[in-house]
């Protein structure tokens, strides 16, 4: 027969170390919370540095109805899909900056771009670039032959480009030029040399 | 030898399961539910050889419904009405209103399904509404959403079918030899079904049918026959299809001559040389050559907008009206894709030059800032990308075959514009849908500053006289071609 006294220890004890281990599961919990609202996971893509170079740009003149050749001094990162948002960047910040040979909307950009088998660059405009793109049938080929090209220019190994916008499909950039297909750089290459 | 056998099994096998995929998927069963509102479609399955839909997308379209799971009972608020459904159980309460579903509530990867009998019930009892249910069709219409349709033969040269509908309708549209099909997927057209004589000499029947959640209206003719839309979609025009380019030189009036209307058609043969010869092999008949227009945008597509009440949509349809009267005028049948505001999506128009089979396909666009005219074929992969020649052609790259006759075309409207003293360029181009045009296929873009000019009727009349001579001059250059065979 154990004592009344130690079986009302016990008891207090057991009521104790449940109530600690609730808390301790809340604790636990709550840090959890805190920490996936606070961390981000995804790789963060080191700080461009070193020394500047010279990025070859295709810009397009709405006037002319021509495309040109320029170049612009740039410091780009190596990794293929960073050195790829980098170089669009600088087409479209000829194009937004005024005058522009081809105006683009204010707050123009590329959200991201991805890479599939080494050859295949998928680039994500935002939808400031593409809701805003004034329409017809030369000027949005002209943007997306200029980034194209440039790509092309800058990444030697890319065969094609396919375009989304905030991430999804879009038919075309503001009802004439298609993006649901791939565009093959052999093929932009070619056009590129008619419009010069 | 053992080894052959099973290898003869495994293809058979899979040759079988193949087989059978496509009997399942060509037998999907639909349920399509038409609400003055909303048209919907839910997909049937079948337990204990009854169909089922889930009730809860039964409902969410017209009644927001709330559901809340009690064990095996579901319990379904919508439209401020409860409901009870238990597994396994065919009867349910929807309010104060018990009933037997014909068939077992039946759970399935957590969702609950409803016979399709009973749908009708189910959806009375919650709306309120009154609903018309065309249970061997699965067609299902609320509160009298059911639209009625007009057809008059109008008699004339050509006669035409016009068919009248209360609202824009979009049917898909697939001809075969001399049929039309029009198949209403989600718009709630109904008639009386069955066939109707039309008693003409062109278009011989009308037949109206319902099955598997759509409608489907078949026109036959005596002559292969052309729909068009006009009324900003809520009339369809039924009529002949264009007739070969020799016929229709030899019965219109051309009032500019040109050297291929010109041309002499060979003289029928004496009846002394038909009985001296022996009776001519079967031919196939000869392709009809016509030019299908497409006016770029039209209807909730506006287009550019050139100014503040000049939208790129109107003009491409006054210039394709142009084009039109000047290609006749040489001899050339063309067809407008639009001849209305109305609304039609890229793939619809290369879907309907395709089934046409039109010889040619010229899109017009009009844009600001710019000058002159832009001439475009397709950008497409270059000869290494693209695929090996297969039995179907991928929709992306249809354009593939006639890249070389539409780069013909395009230089000689080209070469027309620069003899006019009219400044153009020619160019590759993703302007859609170029490439899923199985024609020689061209876009066409008039630029300028001053949008009001680009409206004007004698500027379209101009560039529009100088593409028809284009078309004339490409179609010849385009013949000779196939005289020679190098091309295919």
């Amino acid at each position: 027969m154990i004592p009344r006294n130690l079986q009302i220890t016990i008891a207090l004890l057991l009521v104790g170390v449940l109530i600690s281990g609730m808390y301790l599961l809340r604790l636990r919990e709550r840090a959890q919370r805190v920490a996936a609202a606070t961390s981000d996971s995804r790789p963060v893509a080191a700080p461009v540095a070193g020394p500047t170079e010279k990025v070859p740009v295709l810009i397009a003149y709405d006037d002319d109805a021509v495309l040109r050749r320029e170049e612009t001094t740039a410091t780009l990162p190596q990794e293929t899909t960073a050195r790829a948002k980098e170089v669009l960047r600088e087409v479209i910040a000829r194009y937004v900056k005024s005058p522009s040979p081809h105006t683009l909307a204010e707050g123009s950009d590329v959200r991201d771009v991805y890479i599939v088998n080494d050859d295949l660059l998928v680039v994500d405009l935002n939808a400031a670039l593409a809701d805003g793109h004034r329409s017809g049938a030369l000027l949005e080929e002209f943007t997306v032959v200029s980034f194209v090209e440039t790509l092309a220019m800058n990444i030697p190994q890319v065969r094609g480009v396919k375009f989304i916008v905030e991430g999804k499909e879009r038919e075309t950039l503001a009802g004439h030029a298609g993006l649901q297909q791939v565009y093959d750089v052999a093929a932009v290459h070619q056009l590129v040399a008619e419009l010069r | 030898m053992r080894a052959r056998w099973a290898s003869w099994l495994m293809v058979l096998a899979f040759c079988g399961g193949i087989a059978l995929l496509r009997v399942h998927s060509a037998e999907e069963k639909k349920l399509t539910i038409y609400s003055p509102q909303t048209t919907y479609t839910l997909s049937i399955t079948e337990h204990d050889k009854k169909d089922y839909v889930p009730v809860f997308a039964l409902l969410e379209p017209v009644a927001k419904p709330s559901l809340r799971i009690d064990r095996r009972t579901y319990h379904l608020e919508a439209n401020q009405v409860a409901g009870e459904f238990k597994e396994g159980s065919s009867s349910a309460k929807i309010g104060n209103a018990k009933f037997d579903m014909d068939g077992a509530l039946v759970v399935e990867s957590g969702q609950a399904l409803v016979p399709v009998a009973s749908v009708a019930r189910i959806l009375g009892q919650y709306l309120k509404r009154p609903i018309d249910f065309h249970e061997s069709a699965r067609r299902l219409f609320i509160d009298n959403a059911a639209m009625q349709f007009a057809s008059q033969v109008k008699k004339g040269e050509p006669p035409a079918l016009v068919l009248s509908f209360p609202a824009p309708v979009s049917p898909a549209i697939h001809a075969e030899g001399n049929t039309l099909h029009l198949v209403f997927a989600r718009d709630p057209v109904f008639a009386g079904t069955g066939t109707t004589p039309l008693n003409d000499k062109l278009l011989t029947s009308s037949t109206f049918r319902e099955s598997n959640g759509a409608a489907e209206l078949t026109v036959s003719g005596s002559s292969p026959l052309l729909a068009n839309f006009a009324d900003n979609g809520k009339t369809i025009i039924i009529t002949a299809a264009p007739a070969p380019a020799t016929a229709a030189a030899a019965n219109t009036t051309p009032a500019t001559t040109t050297p291929a209307a010109a041309a002499p058609a060979p003289a029928p043969p004496s009846s002394a040389e038909t009985n001296a010869v022996a009776p001519p092999p079967l031919l196939p008949p000869a392709p009809r050559f016509f030019v299908m227009i497409d006016p770029g945008h039209g209807g909730s597509d506006p287009g550019a907008k050139l100014s503040d009440i000049l939208l790129e949509k109107d003009i491409t349809l006054a210039f394709a009206r142009k084009l039109r009267i000047e290609l006749q005028n040489r001899g050339i049948p063309a067809v407008l894709l639009r001849d209305s505001d109305a609304t039609l999506t890229f793939d619809q128009r290369a879907l309907s030059t395709n089934v046409q089979r039109a010889s040619m396909y010229i899109a017009l666009h009009a844009a600001v800032p710019g000058s002159g005219v832009r001439v475009f074929s397709a950008l497409l992969p270059a000869p290494s990308m693209q695929e090996k020649p297969q039995l179907f052609v991928p929709w992306d790259s249809a354009q593939n075959p006639f890249a070389e006759k539409s780069r013909i075309l395009a230089a000689a409207i080209v070469e027309q514009f620069a003899d006019g003293n009219t400044h153009a360029m020619m160019a590759t181009s993703p302007l859609r849908p170029l490439n899923n045009v199985s024609a020689v296929a061209v876009g066409i873009e008039i630029a300028g500053r001053d949008p009001q000019a680009l409206a004007a009727a004698k500027l379209h009349q101009s560039l529009a006289a100088m593409i028809a001579a284009g078309v004339v001059e490409a179609k010849a250059r385009i013949e000779s071609l196939n005289v020679r065979g190098s091309a295919p």
